[in-house]
């Protein structure tokens, strides 16, 4: 289960944020802090991909009618059509090592990934914010 | 305060250590849940009353000593509740 992505992981941490803001909503001298060290995956401190389900579909894959559909990206990393079948695969460890051009690796599709990770964290905690403020908190949250 | 504070509250170390970081003259305190997720909520994210309950103990016990609290959730990513 994607710990960002997927809804019912989602729905179970807002179910946690909620039960804490609406018992101690009233008090104006508590923040509420989100996440200490964000990692976007289970490879801790550093930003690769989980490769999962979820994230493959919601990553590259035009999930979302704002999100690039698999054609636009591949001319946006100047790949042939013909290189991809199916869903685009997430960046592997290789595409993120600074010499990885060097072997053909494409460091278009890394720094997509990057801004892809910028965007889930985004709306993650904006989704917490709406969870905290909906129990009537109006808190700082950081 | 030690590691394990919330799971094994001691509210008059607490207060102890609390007004010993007041009188050094920090004026506030970060704090949270770090590890033992299942020690503080039910696999739904469901805390338990006496979770609450210790949070409200701790929180008292910051506000006796002049310290506003920020309280941090999910130590690396929100996967504790992801399983």
């Amino acid at each position: 289960m994607n710990a960002f992505l997927d809804p019912e992981a989602v729905r179970r941490q807002q179910t946690l944020v909620s039960a804490l803001a609406t018992r101690f909503r009233d008090i104006p001298w508590l923040a509420w802090d989100f996440i200490n060290e964000p990692s976007i995956s289970q490879h801790l401190w550093t930003t690769r991909a989980n490769n999962d389900a979820v994230e493959l579909q919601s990553g590259t894959n035009g999930s979302t009618s704002a999100t690039p559909t698999v054609p636009s990206w591949l001319r946006a990393w100047n790949l042939p059509a013909s290189s991809v079948s199916g869903t685009v695969p997430l960046p592997e460890d290789l595409d993120f090592t600074p010499r990885g051009v060097y072997v053909g690796h494409n460091s278009l599709k890394t720094y997509d990934f990057y801004l892809f990770a910028q965007d889930v964290f985004s709306q993650w905690v904006h989704d917490m914010r709406q969870t905290v403020r909906a129990t009537g908190s109006q808190q700082l949250v950081t | 305060m030690q590691r394990l504070y919330f799971e094994h509250p001691n509210v008059y170390v607490w207060n102890q250590d609390l007004a010993q970081i007041h009188a050094a003259g920090l004026n506030m305190i970060r704090t949270g849940w770090w590890t033992g997720w299942d020690k503080f909520c039910d696999e739904n994210g469901q805390p338990y009353e006496r979770t609450l309950r210790t949070m409200e103990a701790y929180l008292m016990t910051a506000r006796k000593n002049g310290l506003p609290v920020q309280f941090n959730i999910f130590a690396f990513l929100p996967d504790v509740l992801a399983e």
